[in-house]
């Protein structure tokens, strides 16, 4: 069990006896010129066999703030979120190098259970992908499978659906199949989804490009809401969205081997988001933001 | 082509005082594509009655006009409506001459026949920064045709949204200046958030509009690092 400053958080080495999670920061709007890092990539390289994807990647996720990674297509945006909660160990070939610590502790030690990262640290991916199954069983499922002690499930699936703006929607037809629902309440679902196993912070892999902008606004507004307990890290193409739900962006681009042409990714810049559209201080940044690449 | 007394419709109407064949070259669609109406009449009191009847246009007047003085004419013009004058130098005119008109008020000067750029040119020269909100904009290899919503950058049509298309014709009116993102930011709408991305975003639809229309040529608009933008034409 880790102690820091009032808040306290289980370990992701698995331990015996409950744990107590993060406690939710006030919605204070305040955004503190360095962020508090609850996940931190330390000199991260991620390669697929041989090829490198990224490369030295220093950044820091701060606790209870959105993230944006941006960045042209195949700068590694994806593969770094993805290396985030050690869902790249299930890519044949993958494998990281440097550090991502989780508050404090390094999610690729020898004694880390990835499965308990995976629990610690969420994701919601491009395209909506419920189970098929009925709703209450979509957000039961993860719970039962990681042996949570839950005192009522039905109260479980309720918060979790509550917490994803969802329930009001679905509260009456909990037992229908996930995929009688549209596009953006099976993403909502997701969400609650991934809530409902208590992480602390929440990978969204551009969680509305599949989405109408109406289902857009719903989740971007959820965003806001879920920050107040809970990091998000996200990934978009879209930079009015970064500017809309970020409170920090991270701008990654790719160069190109000289011998091999392969192009591996490498974070540009990150700061607050609206330095980052103000004030770029990269000119490759300020070039890429107002559609000059990408 | 049979030229007579008619009316070849645009946005911006000039009455102009003459014969047509004597007062412009070019086919009628190539005034109309810079928004020109030119409306042509035989003598100056039939001009002065068009100019009654729409006060807005702008008098095209030969410096050779023969049924009144001259400066008469223009001094009428202005008394009556504050209508800007072209002075159509024909040859011969002297600069004494065109130098006494412009003492006299006139806007601005163009030789007679005049081709439909050159016109344009002369009335962009005679109308306040306001009026050139009317009118069409031409730098380069780049027209922006305001009354038709139109864009063409050499001569392939850019599709744009209002919005883009507001932006684009600001930064035409500054060129050459740099527009810091701050005055950028300004014409992107009246929602006051996140005005610096949707003006960044205005700017990555414009390139990516131009890009479409033809790939062949860099999009005309630079980035100045950490300043704005600015047309390169």
């Amino acid at each position: 069990m880790i102690d820091r400053a009032g808040e306290k958080i289980e370990s992701i080495v698995p331990h015996e006896g409950p744990g107590v999670r993060i406690n939710a920061r006030p919605a204070d709007g305040f955004l503190p010129d360095e962020p508090r890092g609850i996940l931190q990539c330390e000199n991260v390289d991620v390669y697929y066999g041989s090829f490198r994807a990224v490369t030295g990647v220093d950044l820091k996720f701060g606790l209870h703030e959105i993230t944006a990674l941006i960045g042209p297509s195949g700068c590694g945006k994806s593969t770094l979120l993805r290396s985030l909660n050690r869902m790249n160990d299930l890519v044949d070939g993958a494998r990281v190098e440097g550090r991502v610590l989780f508050d404090g502790e390094d999610i690729y030690g020898s004694k880390v259970d990835a499965i308990e990262v995976r629990r610690r640290i969420g994701m919601v991916f491009q395209k909506p992908n419920p189970f098929p199954k009925s709703i209450y069983d979509n957000i039961a499922y993860g719970p039962r499978v990681t042996g949570m002690r839950v005192d009522s499930m039905d109260d479980l699936v309720e918060e979790a659906l509550t917490k994803a703006a969802l329930w009001g929607e679905v509260k009456d037809k909990l037992k229908q199949s996930a995929y009688s629902l549209s596009g953006g309440q099976q993403q909502r679902l997701c969400i609650a989804r991934t809530i409902a196993v208590k992480p602390d912070v929440i990978l969204m892999d551009e969680p509305c490009s599949a989405l109408d902008p109406i289902a857009t606004v719903r989740i971007e507004d959820l965003m806001h809401e879920l920050r107040r307990e809970y990091t998000i890290v996200i990934v978009t193409h879209n930079m009015q969205q970064a500017a809309r739900v970020a409170d920090r962006t991270a701008f990654f681009t790719a160069f190109a081997d000289e011998g091999t042409g392969d192009r591996t990714g490498v974070l540009v810049e990150f700061g607050k988001t609206t330095q980052i559209f103000e004030h770029p201080t990269d000119q490759r940044t300020e070039d890429y933001i107002s559609g000059r690449f990408g | 082509m049979n030229l007579t007394h008619s009316t070849m419709r645009g946005s911006v109407k000039i009455v102009a005082v003459g014969n047509l064949d004597l007062i412009a070259r070019g086919r009628p669609a190539e005034f109309r594509h810079r928004g020109l109406t030119l409306a042509t009449r035989p003598t100056a009191m039939a001009a002065l009655l068009e100019v009654g009847r729409d006060p807005d246009s702008i008098v095209l007047v030969p410096t050779n006009l023969n049924d009144m003085p001259l400066t008469e004419f223009v001094d009428i013009l202005h008394s009556l409506a504050h209508v800007p004058v072209i002075a159509g130098i024909v040859p011969g005119c002297s600069a004494q001459a065109v130098s006494e008109l412009f003492d006299h008020g006139i806007s601005s000067t163009v030789a007679l026949p005049t081709s439909p750029g050159r016109l344009a040119d002369a009335v962009r020269a005679s109308r306040t920064p306001e009026q050139t909100e009317e009118l069409v904009i031409e730098v380069g290899n780049l027209t922006l045709d305001d009354a038709r919503h139109r864009v063409t950058w050499f001569e392939k049509e850019v599709t744009l949204a209002p919005k883009n298309f507001e932006i684009l014709r600001f930064m035409l009116v500054a060129h050459p200046r740099v527009i810091p993102l701050q005055e950028l930011m300004k014409h992107v709408g009246d929602n006051p958030q996140n005005r610096a991305v949707r003006a960044r975003v205005a700017i990555g639809r414009l390139r990516a509009a131009f890009s479409d229309a033809e790939p062949r040529h860099d999009t005309p608009i630079e980035t100045v690092h950490r300043i704005g933008y600015r047309l390169r034409l």
